[in-house]
């Protein structure tokens, strides 16, 4: 098994020189890449059934002797956790792939820098090791910071600066941390081992605080929200959206890598500066994502809500709620994603025709029905587990703090409220002034979500329903 | 003595090269015959310093072993591959090429006698030698005679730098009554507390920093390179610097150990000052050989501070460093020889703009490099950052790797406005076609970063075990 693991690593990249080498202005390349995501659904697949069947025995690691006289061994290995996650991020992609236009799939660069920040996404997924988290964790400040500045529509300098600015200060951050662990350990140290290395006090201290700086860092938690909103608002290409709206999740699962492993006293002192960020941040998103007049802002709203939700939930609550976050967050993606995704259509769709964009839903009765759904899905209705586990984490949270458990409730409910409202407006016909034919979504587009609300209804019995034992 | 000569056979073919290339009947428009002169002479000597590599110490001047094996294969690979990049260049401007092919063999000559060099006497002639045909390399390539003055800054300080070394040397003659660095060693050990000492080897060591490009002596190099041409650029930032940190290595672990505690602070002085001076220095400059002047500067400070102590752990940080710094400098420089208008290679970042939309991969190799420069992972760089940063963390230097780190953000954002510049404005330039002999320099260089960052053992093992020949 520890070779499908290489092998989940080897295929973006032979994705990448397929790509590279592909024909200009072909969609080729575009093909190459929907086969490169789909071939690491499939071993993702492949790699789940045993971890999910012997979850009490740890998962077999594959080992890569990459230094060894500096005792750098790079370590992969993949769980339930991380399985779910991989696959939800390469559903995310492919459901980005399928939404771009027909002259946007030519473009190789988008589909280069896509499929490499795809390879970083899965090694930092896989890592197990401190070194391998790191490479893999910096290594998607490149590919973020292109796309978003060669496809993401964002004009202003100073904003784009800021961006990559604040992802080489979490690599930096997260440097010092590995540096200084590396220095106490005499080498490289799997991450299930971090809390056995002794560290003294101060330079604990150091460590802790470098990380979370780093990890909060990619999270649109005060004072970073301004740029992520910034940069989400200004793409109105599907498949940066859908990355970009990835970044907080590589932020969130370090936190959930390394807050489980026995955090120092010292840290844990900081817990509620951190809850009353989160908290007050989410609120505050859940307010302005109401003063927003188009759906796609709103839908930063929500997702930054939600992951906010999800970072809480990481820090407050205890490693047996790990399955529950997990998969929360991977229905989480792929609504995030589809929703996206059938925004831009409609918003394309209303370009095209010279519509109002209010109302367009009723002309568009294939795109809408799924739309319906996926909103459903978002704000936790039970038609999918996003329901129960949601309730579950949110239960958990009012036990712990009954305050921040208020204050995370309303700001979901705001949210919720919000998007569907939205919803509404996009379904009402009175707003349209006089009737348009607009083109709707086809039928091999409508099959490809309707497999999706498929596999999200079905998780409403079974989470893991896909999962052959 | 004809043993002697064989072993001396590589210096003589480069003998014979300078002379014939400097000094012989040219007609103008013989580029191609001049390069490939160059070429079999070069190879013919690498061949030869291979295989006598574990040559005796000659006439009781230099020696032989892994280590000047390594830096020799460095220099003569570098000088091979800056003739196959710029010999199109020559042939197309119509320019003389002998003399630049000529320089390169002085400083092929004078770099390798450098490393290998166990007498101060040699060590400092070649140094001057050195500093005198940079500077005749940068007289060369002023045609428009647009820097005088700045070459002149230049001459004046190579002026002060071979004053320096020459009086270094002389007094250390006096005083020791010897040159070779086995006996000056030994008098060190006796007079370590002396000033004059202290003072003396402050004034030998000084020229090296020089050459080096290091803080505060940089501005001489930046200033001057900024208006060379590619070719004379891409010279300066790879050939004296590595002959020039061969020959330090060497001087600083065979002659200077009983006194490296009292040179440590000065080390590190400098290596912080240039490290600030570098990263800031390059997020002013308009002018791409500016920046990577700056960088160079940067850079130089690293592997300085990285090599304060000279020890054998030292020694393979720095040189990790020096060597995936090395191969981004010449990726980028190659990249640079891609990106031409109208026969011209460009050098103001205006001339860049939008050139990734007409030269998407050479662009995009610019960009691994640099961010290969910057240390970022996977690329190779962070193999050279890591022991840099590895080895300030492992002898809790830790206010000096913050400083580092805080330095390699100001570094960021210089490339940053590279990278805005190749990728986000509207291209304006035509540029012209890149040969095929273009995109092959970069795609092997680009191989060999991928092997360093696959098999680093390679480099961070192998080539250590080589290095560990200075130590016995």
């Amino acid at each position: 098994m520890t070779e499908l693991l290489l092998i989940l690593l080897i295929i973006p990249l032979l994705g990448n020189m397929f790509v590279l080498f592909a024909k200009k202005n072909d969609t080729n390349a575009f093909y190459v890449a929907i086969f490169t995501i789909a071939a690491n659904i499939a071993v993702v697949l492949r790699l789940l059934p045993p971890t999910v069947v012997n979850s009490a025995i740890p998962p077999e690691n594959y080992t890569y002797h990459w230094l060894s006289n500096a005792g750098i061994d790079l370590v992969f290995g993949a769980d339930t956790f991380s399985l779910l996650l991989l696959l939800s991020v390469y559903l995310s992609l492919l459901i980005g792939m399928i939404g771009l236009l027909a002259s946007q799939r030519k473009s190789k660069a988008l589909l280069l820098l896509t499929l490499y920040f795809m390879w970083n996404i899965t090694g930092f997924l896989t890592a197990r090791d401190m070194f391998s988290f790191y490479i893999f964790f910096a290594g998607m400040v490149l590919p973020l910071f292109m796309l978003v500045e060669m496809f993401g529509s964002v004009h202003k300098t100073s904003v784009l600066y800021v961006f990559f600015s604040l992802g080489l200060v979490g690599a930096l951050l997260l440097l010092t941390a590995t540096l200084i662990i590396y220095r106490f350990n005499h080498g490289n140290v799997e991450l299930s081992e971090i809390a056995l290395v002794s560290i003294p006090k101060y330079a604990a201290m150091v460590v802790w605080i470098s990380i979370c700086l780093a990890f909060l860092s990619r999270i649109p938690i005060w004072p970073f929200h301004h740029w992520f909103a910034v940069i989400n608002t200004g793409t109105k290409n599907p498949l940066v959206y859908i990355v970009v709206n990835l970044i907080p999740l590589t932020g969130l699962y370090g936190f959930m890598r390394f807050w489980q492993l026995t955090v120092p006293e010292s840290v844990v002192t900081f817990l509620p500066i951190i809850t009353a960020f989160g908290v007050i941040t989410m609120l505050f998103a859940a307010l302005i994502g109401i003063s927003f007049k188009d759906f796609l802002p709103k839908l930063f709203s929500y997702s930054a809500v939600y992951y906010l939700l999800f970072l809480l939930c990481t820090v407050l609550l205890d490693a047996q709620y790990e399955k529950n976050i997990a998969f929360s967050l991977f229905i989480f993606l792929i609504v995030n994603a589809t929703l996206t995704v059938l925004d831009l259509w409609s918003e394309n769709a209303c370009a095209e025709s010279r519509c109002d964009y209010r109302g367009i839903l009723a002309y568009m009765p294939r795109l809408s029905k799924i739309f319906t759904f996926f909103v459903l899905v978002a704000v936790g209705l039970p038609i999918s587990s996003m329901f129960w586990n949601n309730f579950v984490l949110i239960s958990a949270l009012f036990k712990i703090n009954f305050v921040a458990g208020i204050g995370i409730m309303s700001a979901i409910t705001l949210i919720c409220m919000s998007v569907m409202y939205e919803l509404f407006i996009m379904r009402n016909l009175k707003t349209i002034g006089s009737a348009v034919a607009v083109e709707d979504i086809s039928e091999r587009q409508s099959a490809f979500f309707m497999a999706i609300i498929v596999l999200l209804f079905l998780s409403f019995f079974d989470p893991l329903w896909f999962v052959l034992s | 003595m004809i043993e002697s000569l064989i072993y001396f056979s590589p210096y003589l073919i480069m003998l014979i090269a300078i002379l014939i290339l400097m000094f012989g009947e040219h007609e103008e428009d013989e580029h191609y015959r001049c390069f490939r002169f160059s070429r079999i002479m070069l190879l013919t000597s690498l061949v030869l310093a291979v295989i006598f590599y574990n040559k005796p110490p000659i006439l009781g001047f230099s020696i032989g072993n892994r280590y000047t094996l390594i830096f020799e294969c460095m220099l003569y690979s570098g000088s091979l591959i800056l003739l196959y990049l710029s010999r199109k260049w020559f042939a197309a401007m119509h320019r003389p090429a002998y003399l630049f092919c000529g320089s390169l063999f002085i400083t092929l000559l004078f770099g390798n006698l450098l490393v290998a060099s166990i007498d101060l006497r040699l060590s400092s002639a070649c140094a001057i030698m050195l500093m005198f045909n940079n500077y005749l390399m940068l007289r060369y390539s002023d045609v428009q005679k647009e820097s005088n003055t700045r070459t002149r800054i230049y001459f004046a300080l190579i002026l002060g730098g071979t004053f320096l070394l020459l009086g270094a040397t002389l007094y250390i003659w006096q005083m020791c009554g010897m040159t070779d660095y086995e006996k000056i060693r030994l008098y060190l050990e006796f007079e370590k507390d002396d000033t004059h000492t202290y003072i003396t080897i402050i004034m030998l060591i000084l020229p090296f920093l020089f050459l080096l490009g290091l803080a505060p002596l940089h501005f001489g190099q930046t200033e001057t390179l900024s208006k060379t041409f590619l070719p004379v650029f891409t010279y300066f930032m790879l050939l004296p610097t590595i002959a020039v940190w061969g020959g330090f290595i060497h001087l600083n672990i065979s002659v200077l150990p009983p006194i490296a505690a009292y040179l440590q602070t000065f080390y590190v002085s400098i290596a912080l000052l240039s490290v600030g001076v570098g990263a800031i220095g390059a997020c002013g400059g308009q002018n791409v050989y500016k920046i990577f002047s700056y960088f160079a500067v940067y850079g130089s400070g690293i592997i300085l501070l990285t090599l304060r102590r000279f020890t054998p752990n030292a020694l393979n940080s720095g040189f990790v460093y020096m060597f995936v710094y090395l191969l981004a400098i010449l990726g980028i420089c190659s990249c640079l020889f891609g990106l031409k208008k109208k026969g011209e290679y460009l050098f103001m970042l205006t001339e860049f703009e939008g050139a990734a939309q007409k030269r998407p991969y050479i662009t995009a190799m610019m960009l691994v490099f640099m961010f290969s420069l910057l240390g970022m992972p996977p690329l190779s760089g962070f193999l050279g950052l890591f022991s840099a940063l590895n080895y300030q963390a492992l002898h809790h230097h830790f206010y000096q790797l913050i400083y580092l780190l805080i330095m390699m953000l100001v570094v960021g954002y210089a490339f940053l406005q590279i990278m805005r510049t190749l990728y986000f404005i509207e291209h304006k330039t035509a540029f012209d076609r890149a040969d095929s002999g273009i995109y092959t320099a970069i795609f092997l260089n680009a191989i060999l970063m991928l092997i360093i960052v696959l098999k680093p053992q390679f480099l961070a093992e192998n080539i250590y075990q080589m290095l560990e020949s200075m130590f016995q």
